[in-house]
């Protein structure tokens, strides 16, 4: 990702980090102090949860330390690689614990107005005081987006594996002979769903070298038009790879159902039982090794 | 570039002739194909001809319809055409563009292929 695009986005100059610098010169010194406001705060409002993020000691000691280092390094104000990469680091840890982004952007804003209170208690003579404390929360809020990128990033990313998983676990493609895959298909075929199918199962046959895919409907709850036709880009694709297509268990309803809709479904190979469907298999992934030209 | 892009690869196995096809598919190449495989076959005789598919990554219906068409003309000429090694990808594509496949033999690879035709 660009993060040069968030500088951008807040309208944040080499003088705002300058201005940063010149304040977390007086501002530093409160540090401790600071973290100790900011926990007790955290404490209170976040309650149970904090509890929950923070069981005992070492682990409120460990997030203590951590926030110490990015809060002087935030004060520090350099923007560099370094800089970003513990941005999005922090925003890694966060979306790893779970920490709601509200949490985390009620913590950065209670920050940034204890650290003005500091500015305005401890540098009361310095020059350009407002300005430079507005640049503070400029580059803090920057901040925050920042991080609360980097965690919608991430949580996305696990959203997808997640999905990736559910749709392995809805197609167990199994290979049940030399050459020979089958597909249980259970359920409902929508098509978000046949399309998931037929990658999947041209992944298979190109990977197995399936000489004959078995594709038992047995257990689809409806066969209407629109699933039917699913059925048939799926054998034709996969004849185009070089692959013998069988679906298998079509009940009677089923084939009735096909029947009066009037679906043409062409080349496609079915069979009423599974058992006829291997004994084409085991046919063809024998005669097609043997077979001459054409 | 351009000759280099154009240039058609005749690999004769075993009395089956072989064809990569490049990625990405370009005019150049297929307006070559043709002419190439049906001048070779004036030559040789060859019991067959093996589109090996295995590298090509993206094939619209245009291309598609070319292959066709190259395919029809060694037909003419007495030998069977197999497309060998097509991708996933490639084969969704084609079917969601629907594609007239009637004239495909498909081989999952070149070896299979080569099975068949020998």
């Amino acid at each position: 990702m660009n993060y040069e695009e968030f500088k951008l986005l807040y309208e944040i100059s080499e003088i705002d980090y300058e201005n940063v610098r010149k304040l977390g010169v007086r501002i530093a010194p409160a540090i401790n102090d600071f973290i100790d406001r900011l926990y007790a705060y955290m404490r209170e409002a976040l309650g149970y949860e904090f509890d929950v993020h923070f069981p005992d000691e070492a682990s409120l000691a460990r997030a203590q330390s951590l926030s110490r280092r990015a809060w002087l390094e935030f004060l520090e104000a350099k923007w560099d690689d370094a800089y970003v990469k513990s941005r999005v680091r922090i925003g890694e840890v966060h979306a790893q614990l779970q920490i709601q982004p509200r949490h985390y952007l009620a913590t950065m804003n209670k920050s940034l107005e204890l650290w003005s209170h500091f500015a305005h208690t401890m540098a009361p003579d310095q020059s350009d005081l407002s300005k430079l404390i507005e640049s503070m929360w400029r580059v803090g809020q920057m901040e925050g987006a920042l991080v609360v990128d980097v965690y919608s990033q991430r949580t996305g990313e696990i959203i997808s594996q997640q999905s990736r998983a559910l749709t392995d676990m809805s197609t167990p493609i199994t290979a049940i002979w030399d050459g020979i895959l089958m597909l249980p298909v259970v359920g409902i075929v929508d098509s978000r769903r046949a399309q998931d199918i037929m990658q999947r199962m041209l992944e298979q046959i190109a990977e197995k070298r399936a000489i004959v895919f078995i594709l038992d409907i047995s257990g689809v709850a409806v066969v209407d038009t629109a699933v039917a036709n699913h059925l048939i880009r799926m054998t034709k694709a996969a004849r185009l790879m070089g692959s013998y297509t069988i679906v298998s268990g079509l009940s009677p309803s089923v084939a009735q159902t096909i029947v009066e809709l009037g679906i043409e479904v062409g080349d496609m190979k079915t069979t009423g039982n599974l058992q006829d469907a291997l004994k084409i298999a085991f046919d063809r992934a024998g005669v097609e090794q043997k077979i001459g030209a054409k | 570039m351009a000759q280099s892009e154009a240039r058609v690869i005749l690999q004769r196995v075993e009395g089956v002739l072989i064809v990569p096809l490049p990625d990405p598919m370009h005019d150049a190449f297929l307006d070559e194909l043709r002419p190439s495989v049906l001048e070779y076959m004036r030559d040789h005789p060859i019991s067959g001809l093996i589109l090996d598919l295995s590298g090509v990554e993206a094939l619209d219906e245009h291309d598609f319809e070319r292959l066709r068409r190259v395919a029809d003309g060694v037909t003419l000429m007495g030998a069977p055409v197999v497309l060998a090694g097509m991708k996933p990808g490639v084969a969704a594509g084609l079917v969601l563009l629907d594609v007239n496949d009637s004239w495909v033999i498909p081989s999952l690879s070149v070896e299979a292929a080569m099975e068949r035709l020998r």
